[in-house]
């Protein structure tokens, strides 16, 4: 078991109301979970907790608990839990330490402040540099980079220092569509190589695609736990989350065609383009 | 947002330097500016010194670029504002109804000048020809502790930080219909958009700032290393505990003529 939530309700410092309310989840070795809702549903709140910024870092009022590696995060220092749950953030730009000059340093800097040798740090860096194809970028300024290449050397910062399990949120809101798509991608083969993926994302489209389960929150709650194919496979048994959620695109033109008869569902309407594809192929 | 640190990376001996050579220079200078009260020392020490250094160093047209945009109007500021308000002084070379402008002034604003002319030039030397990974491993490294560190880096880049998120609401309040060109009003008038989304966006970027530092075990009990090496010499050790041991003789002579 990657991460396991039990019974985790928090509010923040001076707030009345709370911003997660009973949240169990168990997220599972190599899962990818995709987390969606509306704007202050508790997404970035969640990834917070996950990660173990909650507690330690955001105060408050908080019940229940988040067990990493079958560790008690409010029992772990911070310093450690990111070693194991590493967090990105939606701003590319201010995930930049502001003092170091290339991106190799900038990579590096987790592990200086863990306390490695130097020859392991470089050894992790070019690693985690050619493992996510930004090499090239390596003595070049962070600052002078595009928000895509930003967010991946911001990645990097994170996966040098080896966690299992990997939370991003929102991290392309920022980005063009082309510098999301390397995102995504990314994200895709990380996961393949076995990190636990937590991606909370409006994206709705992309997230469908990677994503083993979805987990739709509103309100501090999770309403939804399933996988996309089953959420949208027949739209009558989830209609009432599903004002909570973007739907894919696919869903909405068979939808469409289903209504004037051009298309009948079968197996369910499609969620991924490909499916969609095959479903509309003349 | 396109945004540097002040450090121009070239290659020259003041770029070579140990960091805390050059820190131990700047500190010097300063002790040395307010100690010695010969008038003409914190200018000859800027023609003198300084200016070779920045030719050494290769940052001339930087250097100069800065100097001009801020330290000038600054010490122009400065110099006027003392010329006008000075207290005391006898001899009245110039008179403009309540506006007296004595000998007085002019020299003591003078000195003041030059003494802003010699602290800025010292810090942007060293902030020009030092890549900011180095001074924070050298304040860490003479027991500063890592917190510190960060804060007195980040308060030495402020400035390129602060003009760039500014270019960018600038750019942001031009495309939503803002004047900002014209005259003196017009300017002034465009500061107020300008000013109060870069106040409140800074101090969410601040913790923003703090999440990713802490994203990467900034607050780790861990003894800190440096994928820098940086590099130092015997002659460079020396020459810093002899300037350290002048600095100290310099103040116990400035207190020496205080009290006595």
């Amino acid at each position: 078991m990657a991460i396991k939530i039990k019974n985790l309700s928090y509010s923040y410092s001076g707030a009345k109301k709370e911003t997660l309310k009973n949240i169990n989840i168990d997220i599972f070795d190599g899962q990818l979970c995709g987390v969606l809702g509306r704007n202050l549903a508790g997404k970035s709140t969640l990834c917070y907790a996950l990660t173990g910024f909650i507690p330690h870092f955001f105060k408050g009022r908080i019940k229940g608990k988040v067990i990493i590696d079958n560790l008690d995060t409010a029992n772990l220092p911070l310093y450690k839990i990111v070693t194991k749950a590493g967090l990105v953030l939606q701003n590319p730009f201010n995930q930049l330490s502001g003092e170091k000059f290339t991106v190799f340093e900038e990579v590096a800097f987790g592990l200086e402040n863990l306390g490695f040798s130097r020859n392991e740090m470089i050894e992790r860096v070019e690693e985690i540099l050619k493992r996510i194809k930004i090499y090239d970028l390596k003595d070049r300024s962070p600052y002078n980079l595009s928000g895509g290449q930003q967010q991946l050397v911001s990645i990097a910062s994170v996966l040098v220092m080896k966690p299992n399990i990997l939370v991003l949120d929102e991290p392309t809101s920022q980005l063009d569509p082309i510098n999301s798509k390397l995102i995504f991608s990314l994200v895709k083969e990380l996961n393949r190589e076995g990190i636990t993926i937590i991606i909370v994302e409006h994206k709705i489209e992309e997230i469908v695609e990677l994503a083993d389960r979805i987990l739709l929150i509103e309100d501090g709650e999770i309403l939804l736990d399933e996988s996309p194919h089953e959420i949208f496979k027949s739209l009558k048994k989830y209609e009432k989350y599903i004002k909570y959620m973007r739907q894919p695109c696919y869903v909405k033109l068979a939808q469409k065609m289903e209504e004037e008869g051009l298309w009948e569902k079968i197996n369910g309407y499609p969620i991924t383009f490909d499916q969609a594809k095959k479903e509309f192929e003349v | 947002m396109k945004y540097r640190t002040f450090f121009i990376p070239k290659d020259s001996l003041i770029h070579e330097l140990n960091p805390l050579t050059k820190l131990t220079v700047l500190v010097s200078f300063i002790i040395a500016i307010f100690a010695l009260e010969w008038i003409h020392f914190p200018l000859l020490l800027f023609l003198l010194v300084d200016i070779p250094t920045i030719l050494i160093g290769r940052v001339f047209k930087e250097f100069f670029k800065i100097i001009l945009k801020v330290g000038l109007p600054l010490i122009l500021f400065v110099f006027i504002f003392q010329v006008i308000f000075y207290p005391g002084g006898e001899k009245v070379l110039l008179e403009f109804s309540v506006v007296k402008i004595k000998l007085e002034a002019i020299i003591f604003s003078y000195l003041l000048g030059s003494r802003i002319l010699v602290i800025i030039s010292a810090f942007l030397i060293f902030l020009l020809t030092t890549n900011p990974g180095y001074i924070m491993n050298s304040l860490t490294s003479i027991g500063f502790p890592r917190t510190v560190s960060y804060v007195i880096l980040s308060t030495l880049n402020i400035f390129p930080y602060i003009q760039s998120k500014a270019n960018s609401i600038l750019d942001a309040q031009k495309s939503r219909g803002l004047e900002v060109e014209g005259n003196i009003f017009i300017k002034i008038k465009s500061l107020i958009p300008l000013i109060i989304p870069l106040l409140f966006s800074s101090i969410s970027d601040v913790e923003q700032r703090a999440l990713a530092l802490e994203v990467r075990a900034f607050s780790s009990l861990y003894p800190k290393t440096s994928i820098l090496k940086i590099k130092d010499s015997l002659p460079q050790k020396t020459f810093r505990i002899i300037t350290l041991i002048f600095c100290l003789i310099l103040i116990i002579y400035k207190f020496y003529l205080i009290i006595f």
